[in-house]
């Protein structure tokens, strides 16, 4: 990778974030700041409800925070409308689920194109496109294949190379595999690893500290706030 | 560009639910079929009518008791006070009027060799056949002769003689009126261009009027038909007609009423029956729309995780608006395009039964009202589907 220099790609500044239900007041996120840059593979771990998912929400630009701010790629999201975190989402965040999400009865080229489609983009180079992410993750052969057709690990193959076909800064993954049996697991994190080997960033946020041990830094949280991170020495 | 690219995602959805999207389609493609169906009808008696009133001559005039009004409610029974002189006066009075007939008419049966048919018998003179253009197909009309001699013979018109008597000659053949015998002395050429009403247009049967005056126990003939010499003349032939009558009776005795008039009166009628029978049909298309909004919201909470995940990878909230309204609107135009193509066959079949004829504007309407039926009805669930959070959505089970 040419660019080795840690450029800055995401910034987290005092970022809290308070539900507020029926008169009821939750803080999920409390003070909370980091920053991630480019290259990096990072975990985020904690047991359930421990904000962690909070968080996802808010690098992913899907949520508000309540007070503190963020910027992503050097832009201030924390108060961009859902319009611009739409268009922000498509450009610089590549989402991979837990349960997938693919959508039925459509192929697996159609599935990974999907993203391009809002963008203006021929529909020509956006199926170049979804051929050469399908290649990229080995599933070169399984174009036409619809969901129900391929085995879990492929499904989720499929939804990572829809999240790279857009080419995006973060590729951010909760709980890849969290439905998958171990062997298909360990080659979609085998495939996590690559990816960061060739210079993408990954956030990879799970509950397991064993699928968390492949990241290089880990962000550890609880009760909403940040109780550890750290960074694994280069082997 | 993007347009384009929704309506293929909508079609892709549409036909991955094929029953369904028939099943909504159904409730527009029966409203858009009856109102063309409905309309096509409507209009083709007009035309009917039309072309009927045509081949009668725009020169007639006639005259009728009382004060006659189609417009408010419908005409009272009035006393008619017509004297036979009344037509001497008239035909010595103006010299725009060529022929005047008396007439009086009554629904009544006739009996046959056992047979009985139900018709219209008008007591006549001569010239009432010169005026409606009526001429024998066989034998011969009424003639004035007949009249003075108060004979007891009749002419039939084309469906009643068909009916009682097939294919033999009714000529010289003896019909049964109430109790009185009359004998047949001819049968018209018809005048009904086939179908259900052109048979109506050929019911009918004429005796002399001083024969039918006493068979129907009456002293006065009911109308005056008058035919002025041109179509120019008509107006005039009316004015003096008004102006020799008025010297005898008053004003709300008689309606003097040009067969024009008459014809736009009709037409009038029928045109708001067109119209209200277009407007029942409508609502039916009403109904078809509510049924695409509730598969519409049906359809938007069962896809709830693909809006969410739509949203997610960059969808923004036009483009999930965008994607829910053209689905609408394909399902409705498609039903549209599908209930216009079933109501034009429907009235070609009806053909033979009672004119027809489908209108462009009914056409364009129909199809307009589908349009906009699709996007009033798929805008509330478009919005709901645009207004769901990508979060909760992906988390929806």
């Amino acid at each position: 990778m040419a660019n080795r220099m840690a450029k800055e790609l995401l910034r987290l500044t005092n970022v809290s974030k308070v539900y507020r239900m029926d008169g009821i007041t939750f803080t999920a996120l409390h003070d909370i700041s980091l920053t991630v840059t480019e290259g990096e593979f990072v975990a985020i771990t904690g047991p359930s409800g421990s904000g962690k998912s909070t968080l996802m929400h808010l690098i992913g630009c899907l949520d508000h925070p309540t007070t503190g701010t963020i910027f992503l790629e050097g832009t201030d999201i924390s108060r961009a409308g859902t319009t611009t975190l739409a268009r922000l989402r498509n450009v610089h965040i590549g989402f991979v689920f837990q349960q997938f999400h693919l959508l039925r009865r459509t192929t697996s080229v159609a599935n990974v194109e999907l993203p391009l489609i809002y963008r203006t983009m021929s529909s020509r180079e956006r199926r170049r496109r979804a051929i050469e992410a399908l290649g990229e993750v080995g599933l070169g052969d399984k174009l036409h294949n619809f969901p129900s057709q391929l085995s879990g690990g492929q499904q989720q193959r499929v939804a990572i190379a829809r999240a790279l076909v857009t080419d995006p800064k973060i590729l951010l993954a909760d709980e890849p595999t969290g439905n998958l049996d171990s062997k298909s697991g360990h080659d979609i994190l085998g495939m996590f690893q690559n990816l960061h080997k060739a210079g993408r960033t990954v956030i990879l946020v799970t509950h397991d500290q064993n699928v968390a041990a492949i990241a290089r830094r880990q962000i550890k949280i609880s009760d909403g706030t940040i109780v550890s991170d750290t960074t694994r020495k280069q082997p | 560009m993007r347009i384009l690219e929704f309506t293929k995602i909508a079609f892709l959805s549409l036909v991955t639910n094929k029953i369904r999207a028939i099943l909504t389609m159904l409730g527009i493609i029966i409203g858009v079929m009856s109102v063309i169906l409905l309309v096509s009808i409507g209009t083709g008696l007009q035309s009917f009518v039309t072309k009927q009133f045509a081949s009668l001559g725009s020169n007639t005039i006639f005259v009728l008791p009382g004060k006659v009004d189609f417009r408010s409610g419908g005409p009272t029974t009035p006393v008619s006070k017509f004297e036979l002189t009344d037509v001497s006066d008239i035909t010595r009075g103006s010299a725009s009027v060529l022929h005047v007939s008396p007439a009086v008419a009554q629904n009544a049966t006739i009996t046959a060799k056992g047979k009985t048919v139900g018709t219209e018998i008008a007591g006549v003179w001569e010239n009432y056949f010169l005026i409606q253009n009526f001429t024998a197909e066989t034998g011969d009309i009424i003639r004035q002769s007949d009249v003075e001699r108060t004979r007891k013979t009749i002419v039939l018109g084309p469906k009643p003689a068909t009916e009682l008597f097939g294919d033999a000659d009714p000529i010289g053949q003896w019909v049964t009126l109430g109790a009185v015998r009359y004998q047949i002395k001819g049968v018209l050429v018809s005048k009904g261009g086939g179908g259900a009403l052109g048979a109506d247009i050929d019911n009918h049967a004429f005796i002399p009027l001083t024969s039918a005056l006493r068979q129907f126990n009456q002293n006065k003939p009911y109308m005056l038909l008058i035919q002025a010499t041109a179509p120019e003349s008509v107006d005039q032939a009316a004015a003096d007609v008004k102006r020799i009558l008025s010297r005898r009776l008053k004003d709300d005795d008689f309606t003097v009423m040009q067969q024009t008039e008459l014809l736009n009166t009709i037409n009038q009628f029928l045109g708001a029956i067109t119209v209200a029978l277009g407007g029942i049909a409508a609502i039916s298309l009403l109904v078809g729309g509510i049924g695409i909004m509730n598969i519409m919201l049906v359809s938007v909470t069962e896809r709830t995780r693909e809006i969410g995940l739509r949203k997610a990878i960059g969808a923004t909230p036009k483009d999930i608006l965008l994607q829910f309204l053209i689905e609408a609107v394909i399902l409705s135009l498609t039903g549209g395009a599908i209930g216009i193509l079933l109501g034009a066959l429907g009235s070609l079949a009806l053909r033979s039964f009672v004119q027809t004829s489908v209108t462009l504007w009914s056409v364009a309407l129909a199809s307009g009202f589908s349009a906009a039926i699709g996007i009033i009805f798929g805008v509330a669930p478009a919005i709901r589907a645009s207004r769901l959070d990508p979060i909760e959505a992906l988390r929806y089970e």
